[in-house]
């Protein structure tokens, strides 16, 4: 009996007693978020997968300052604030540019970097030699400006210069610099401190004109750590005056004298501005819904030009495989073992990035249809097989023996029996296909989830209102189609309307 | 006699599964105008021989000719040099198999559409009479499905008749039928074999052959061990 109370005891301590030991385990570690994906100069891994970058050694000699001891948490960087809102961080320093809108979500500490624009193009591209080259000339195209997704660089192009230039947003910034090298795109925009780290790899790129529209770097923390926030503004401060941040920067290559006006902010932080821009303008929830439509357009474009091209494609590859000779079988169903068992987004990546390279160069939205097409008939070939083999042997004896050749009798008699036993399963993946366009964003075309990605950065606390007309354009497009399916088959079926 | 006396012409055909021989050295003749009815115990060779004969499956050994046409051993079942020949001949299946996303008269036209491009409203018009000639006209726009079993089968030999051909093959053609359809099948096909089709029907109604047959052959062990003139 006293051997049970013991252990109830024990027990029950532990349950109450784990709260707290998990509190004192979080005050002995600063857990802040970063993501890696090229993350070069900030974060990122070295020749000998050791973790460096200026924002590393930040952290370390910030924790250090705080008695803490600094935990890398990795997470998707546009994901980083809804990481410190489940509480999986205590702060994002990650690159993170201030903006009123974020300042309103996640107070920020005072800045550490002051970073500007860059534009970098091709050495040898006589077309561009400075910021003005980029307006749009009369005659001529427009030209093609890539940036990472998100970033502070695709606010101010889009701003700058709006229908001026075609803007392309891209999610790294090794395949975005590789790309103006390639001459898919004529320039890009970034922060000075990623370009000053990647450029040395790419020698036929230069940075071009002064560097324009400073911002800030700043640390985001939780509105309720207010004495946290209050700690990591004295330690920068701090690393300002006695000359640790410059230290830490020159490491890096990133010290210029602009940083030195840190400083003036230590008392004077966030700017005024703050208040103005966290109250979102009265038109802004019109102008969500138009560009959102506007993104649902192009998604239904990618599914409905890619669905039939993968249907067709899928329909031949099932015939061919079930019916054709051997040598023409069995290369087919190394297509279909291919494409299924690689995914889609590498396949996206080969078309748009690797096909260039031998002279095949398809533009964004087109690389997107074809992608789709050519990944979804691998599933729809699999779909159509199914079906063929449903359809009774009896039906292809049947039509041979009133003397239609072979394949007479697959179009006239089989095929048509195996479409109708192959809607529901089809139609499912049409459903399936409009939620995978979103995929297509790694290639810069802009659909749906690209544009709610796009939107929540710029706008993070409108997530919820995003989050919903993002969904519900999603269902309107695709609950349509699994009504139209319905009635389709039971046309087919002909049964009553 | 010459060839072109007979309708079919089968020697010595062999046709093995595996260890066991379906058909052990079967023979045939079967003439123009004829009606030949091949009877026998179950699994003894029959269907195999008739889908011999239209090249639906490939014997062995042996030689076949049909109106005047060898079929070749070992062609498959999907061959186009098939294709000619089997426009003059017709084959009713026991499984009736008519297109199950067609109606009826769709699937009695699709051989005169399909196979001889004629025009379609003359292959309604003949479809229609071929139709009405079985008893079915008043359900020429039904699907299959919503046919009977001898309705079914009806429809079928419609189709088949479609195409005008010199030679009907039946296999089995009341065999899933229940006793009232199976007589509603029985008259058309004994209705055809007074017009003068040349038929070779495998049964098991034997009232059939008693009414329409000219000849019968008994199949046996792959074998046909007995032909005569039907009384």
């Amino acid at each position: 009996m006293s051997r049970l109370a013991a252990l109830a005891l024990a027990l029950l301590s532990s349950v109450l007693l784990a709260p707290v030991l998990c509190s004192a385990r979080a005050q002995e570690t600063l857990r802040w978020g970063a993501d890696l994906n090229g993350g070069g100069p900030y974060v990122y891994e070295d020749e000998r997968g050791e973790l460096t970058g200026f924002e590393w050694d930040l952290a370390q000699w910030l924790a250090a300052g705080l008695e803490r001891r600094a935990e890398h948490v990795y997470g998707q960087w546009d994901k980083l604030p809804q990481l410190l809102d489940r509480g999986d961080i205590d702060i994002v320093l990650n690159g993170y540019e201030w903006s009123a809108e974020r300042e309103a979500q996640w107070p920020s500490s005072v800045p550490y970097y002051v970073y500007r624009q860059q534009l970098i193009a091709r050495a040898d591209d006589a077309s561009i030699r400075d910021w003005p080259d980029l307006d749009a000339r009369a005659g001529a195209a427009k030209k093609r400006v890539g940036v990472l997704g998100g970033s502070a660089a695709e606010r101010y192009a889009s701003e700058r210069w709006g229908d001026a230039i075609e803007l392309l947003a891209y999610d790294g910034v090794t395949n975005t610099l590789e790309l103006v090298r390639q001459r898919q795109l004529d320039a890009t925009v970034q922060d000075t401190p990623i370009a000053s780290h990647y450029l040395p790899q790419f020698p036929e790129l230069h940075s071009l004109g002064e560097p324009q529209a400073p911002g800030w770097y700043v640390i985001y923390t939780r509105r309720a750590d207010a004495p946290l926030r209050a700690r990591i503004d004295a330690r920068i401060a701090e690393g300002l005056r006695d000359g640790t941040l410059r230290s830490i920067y020159a490491r890096y290559g990133l010290w210029n004298d602009e940083q030195a006006e840190l400083a003036k902010y230590e008392h004077a932080w966030p700017p005024a501005s703050a208040a103005n821009g966290a109250a979102p303008a009265p038109d802004d929830g019109p102008r969500f819904w138009s560009l959102l439509g506007r993104a649902a357009l192009t998604t239904i474009a990618l599914a409905c030009l890619s669905m039939p091209i993968a249907i067709a494609l899928g329909i031949a590859v099932a015939v061919g495989r079930a019916y054709g000779p051997r040598f023409v079988a069995w290369p087919l169903s190394g297509y279909v073992e291919l494409l299924r068992g690689t995914p889609l987004l590498l396949q996206l990546y080969v078309i748009y990035y690797l096909l260039p390279a031998v002279g095949l160069r398809i533009p964004e939205f087109w690389a997107g249809v074809l992608g789709l097409s050519i990944n979804y008939s691998a599933y729809e070939a699999e779909n159509y097989r199914a079906g063929l083999g449903a359809v009774p042997r009896g039906q292809l004896e049947a039509a041979l023996a009133l003397g239609m050749g072979k394949y007479r009798a697959l179009r006239r008699v089989v095929l048509p029996q195996a479409l109708r036993i192959v809607i529901p399963p089809v139609t499912n993946d049409f459903v399936a296909l409009f939620k995978d366009t979103s995929v297509c964003s790694v290639i810069a075309v802009v659909e749906l989830t690209g544009m709610y990605n796009r939107l929540y950065n710029n706008h993070p606390g409108r997530v919820l209102e995003l989050g919903l007309a993002t969904a519900v354009l999603y269902f309107g497009m695709s609950y349509p189609v699994s009504l139209l399916a319905r009635r389709y088959e039971r046309r087919l079926e002909g049964q009553p309307r | 006699m010459s060839a072109s006396e007979f309708a079919i012409e089968v020697r010595g055909l062999v046709k093995r599964r595996g260890e066991r021989r379906v058909l052990d050295g079967a023979s045939l003749a079967v003439r123009r105008g004829e009606v030949a009815v091949l009877i026998g115990p179950s699994g003894g060779g029959k269907s195999t021989l008739l889908r011999c004969i239209n090249g639906l499956e490939s014997a062995d050994e042996g030689e076949i000719r049909v109106l005047g046409e060898r079929v070749p051993c070992g062609l498959a079942h999907d061959a186009p040099q098939l294709v000619p020949l089997r426009r003059r001949v017709g084959m009713v299946f026991q499984q009736f198999h008519l297109f199950a996303h067609l109606s009826a008269l769709e699937n009695v036209m699709s051989g005169p559409l399909w196979v001889r491009g004629e025009p379609r409203e003359t292959a309604r018009e003949q479809a229609l009479a071929l139709l009405r000639r079985v008893g079915l006209e008043a359900r020429a726009g039904a699907r299959p499905r919503e046919l009977s079993g001898g309705e079914q089968q009806r429809v079928a030999i419609a189709r088949a008749l479609a195409l005008r051909p010199e030679l009907l093959l039946f296999d089995e053609p009341t065999s899933a039928l229940d006793p009232t359809s199976s007589r509603e099948v029985l008259a058309v096909m004994e209705e055809l074999a007074r017009a003068g089709q040349t038929m070779l029907v495998v049964t098991h109604a034997m009232e059939f052959a008693r009414a329409a047959a000219t000849t019968l052959h008994v199949l046996e062990a792959g074998r046909v061990v007995e032909s005569r003139a039907a009384l």
